[in-house]
């Protein structure tokens, strides 16, 4: 399975990024050999809006199927229970690994629902 | 690293006077002026311009007259009515009202129109003895899409990391809308200035709508409490009722004008109480956090 | 005639003035053009007798037709179209500006439109002032629909005095395109001149004759008497402050309607007006 790690900047030992629409980069693992497998650019980091939409879409689309960040908006976190990515929480910038390591371990909580109730939706969803 | 927002909802009541007297008390931080449509902070910060560059904001229509041949459909299809004859009756766009949406060049017959990147605006990064600061200035009747704002905090958010600094503080712009939706969302609180009328108590209901939907934890500034105390105690049994803080109530003080145009912070004024004042709001907001 | 009241800077005393003027010009149509904070009602106290919905149009993708092909995603040039492969393509409310290109690019012809209601026109009157103000929902990015929206409705042959938002970027195009003349109303701050330079740069590109009213004329310094003086522009108004203008505009009540001295001064100012136009 794969997984997404928001972090700071575009490298493999990188920090992590609290935010997640507006992520510097995204480091993406593989769970079952705990190989980072691709470090990308998030093309959203200064999108005017929606960029909670596009960042989770582009995720989808790789096929991952968790996340791992700071906090999660009501956007991202539609668009990720959509595509059957569950979302996990880590606090402050800690490093990669180390985040990657709780994650295997089973020690990261599920962000369970949006933070906030986001902007309001015509019944899309 | 943290980022603070300073907002309002409703203009005038004082976001950009509290930044100039914040500029002076958090230490370690990057300024960033999210009100590029009337950007003020430069003016009370004494800024040393470092870099300026051109930003543009996004494509815009042109329509070449000599190959376009006035089948008017562009004209029908764009939903934003930015298509006109001009006078010589030739098809033109109006740049203030194109949106960029391209679909004037997608059924265009005989491919007349082409998008081009305008530039909207300046981008600036200056010195100033409290930090250095990021602001832009979005030429006159230029679209305020959010979109320089980002950039200006994204620009903001490297320079902090980079400098390993505490805070971001951003002045915000007053509204609602997609400026102040930019300058809102990802922060990790704002502080919310208001004063006794009701014209700003309702602009303050709407603009604390939005951080609620964003879950953002905002502080409260009553400023210019002698306006109307009366309206002092409403705001205080709503923020109650909200669950909100109020971080500090500021008087009318002449004098915070006088200091203003020369171009200082009430903190310069040397009051004791009025430094007092500006420095609960920071030791008050510290404790929300 | 249509008279738009604007002003770079926010908290200058827009409000007031317009909506004294109105009640020194009635009868009159008002319109509150600062759709994202609307405050003309708080100072002209009307009850409302008529509201409607406003929407814009918004795609909806019939997930039968759709392929999934990517193309409307890769034609919206707001990045409002969201594609889950396979699961499911729909547009964000509030970033699709409605500008129906989708539609256009499907070739399974899977996207329509319903509308969307991002606000309200409220319809208010009290002292022959017909008040017409738009209000978009708290979360809404775009204001500008919503201001052409109340142009389309302003009454054949009335006179009109428009409420502009802050600022000087494009919805303050908008809500002055139309007017006959702009007052700038600012105050002698630093920041005043600055926000009132920037206003001037909008009324001056549409080529709109300006007047200026200073706000709170005794607060700061002259440099924007000195500015008038350099451009000629007329100073319409000079309102010193007083803080029974303030605690009673606290209150909602506006100065035309608590004090005849002012009431006859917003008389004087809409004759003076008129006969510049």
């Amino acid at each position: 399975m794969l997984f997404a790690i928001s972090v700071l900047e575009n490298k493999p030992d990188s920090n992590l990024d609290p935010t997640f629409g507006r992520a510097g980069a995204f480091v993406i693992v593989d769970s079952d050999s705990g190989e980072i497998i691709e470090t990308i650019n998030n093309p959203n980091v200064n999108a005017a809006g929606g960029a909670g939409y596009a960042t989770a879409q582009m995720l989808a689309n790789k096929g991952v199927k968790a996340v791992i960040t700071g906090s999660l908006g009501p956007n991202a976190y539609n668009v990720l229970n959509a595509a059957g990515i569950k979302a996990y929480y880590n606090s402050g910038y800690s490093a990669v690994d180390q985040v990657a390591k709780d994650f295997s371990a089973g020690k990261l909580k599920p962000i369970e629902q949006s933070l906030g109730r986001g902007r309001r939706h015509s019944g899309n969803f | 690293m943290k980022q603070i927002v300073i907002t309002s909802g409703k203009g005038g009541t004082g976001k950009t006077t509290v930044v100039s007297a914040l500029a002076r008390i958090v230490k370690s931080k990057v300024l960033v002026d999210a009100d590029v449509d009337a950007a003020n902070l430069e003016i009370v910060t004494n800024p040393k311009l470092l870099i300026s560059e051109p930003y543009s904001e996004g494509l815009k229509a042109f329509i070449d007259t000599d190959k376009c041949i006035k089948c008017d459909i562009c004209r029908q299809k764009c939903r934003f009515s930015a298509i006109i004859i001009n006078a010589q009756g030739n098809y033109e766009v109006t740049d203030y009202s194109c949106e960029g949406c391209k679909v004037c060049e997608l059924i265009c017959p005989v491919e007349a129109v082409s998008l081009n990147e305008v530039s909207s605006g300046l981008i600036k990064h200056s010195h100033t003895p409290f930090g250095n600061l990021w602001h832009g200035e979005l030429f006159a009747g230029r679209d305020n899409s959010g979109k320089m704002v980002m950039h200006l905090r994204q620009k903001g958010k490297d320079e902090a990391l980079d400098k390993k600094a505490d805070w971001i503080l951003i002045d915000g712009a007053p509204g609602i809308g997609c400026q102040v939706i930019a300058s809102i969302t990802g922060v990790d609180a704002a502080i919310a200035i208001t004063e006794p009328t009701l014209s700003a108590i309702h602009d303050m209901r709407r603009i604390i709508e939005l951080t609620s939907n964003f879950k953002v934890p905002v502080g409260i500034v009553i400023n210019k409490v002698d306006i109307n105390p009366s309206l002092v105690l409403e705001i205080k049994d709503w923020a109650r009722s909200m669950k909100l803080p109020i971080l500090a109530e500021i008087p009318i003080d002449r004098r915070i004008v006088k200091f203003m145009i020369q171009r200082m912070s009430p903190i310069e004024i040397g009051d004791e109480f009025l430094t007092g004042l500006y420095e609960s709001i920071w030791n008050n907001f510290l404790e929300i956090l | 005639m249509i008279v738009s009241v604007a002003s770079g800077k926010g908290g200058t005393g827009k409000t007031t003035v317009a909506v004294s003027m109105a009640i020194a010009a009635a009868p009159v149509t008002l319109i509150d053009a600062d759709v994202e904070e609307p405050n003309a009602n708080i100072l002209l106290r009307a009850s409302k007798h008529d509201a409607t919905d406003f929407s814009v149009p918004f795609p909806i993708v019939d997930p039968l037709r759709c392929d999934y092909c990517e193309k409307c995603a890769e034609f919206c040039a707001y990045n409002a179209m969201i594609v889950l492969k396979g699961l499911k393509v729909f547009a964000a409310p509030e970033i699709c500006k409605s500008c129906g290109g989708c539609i256009l690019v499907c070739p399974k012809d899977a996207i329509s439109e319903k509308p969307r209601k991002m606000g309200l026109i409220n319809y208010y009157s009290r002292l022959n002032v017909n008040l017409i103000e738009g209000e978009i929902n708290v979360g809404e990015a775009v204001a500008k629909p919503l201001i052409n929206e109340l142009f389309r409705r302003l009454p054949e042959g009335n006179d009109v005095i428009v409420d502009c938002p802050p600022g000087s970027a494009h919805s303050v195009v908008e809500s002055t395109r139309s007017a006959d003349f702009v007052v700038l109303v600012t105050e002698p701050t630093p920041f005043g001149l600055h926000d009132l330079i920037e206003a001037l740069k909008v009324t001056d590109s549409l080529k709109k004759p300006v007047g200026i009213i200073i706000n709170r004329s005794d607060i700061g310094d002259d440099k924007i008497e000195i500015l008038s003086k350099e451009k000629s522009i007329p100073i319409l108004m000079k309102i010193p402050y007083s803080s029974e203008i303030a605690s009673k505009y606290s209150q909602g009540i506006p100065p035309a309607e608590f004090s005849d001295y002012w009431r006859e001064e917003f008389i004087k100012l809409w004759h003076n007006i008129m006969e510049i136009v």
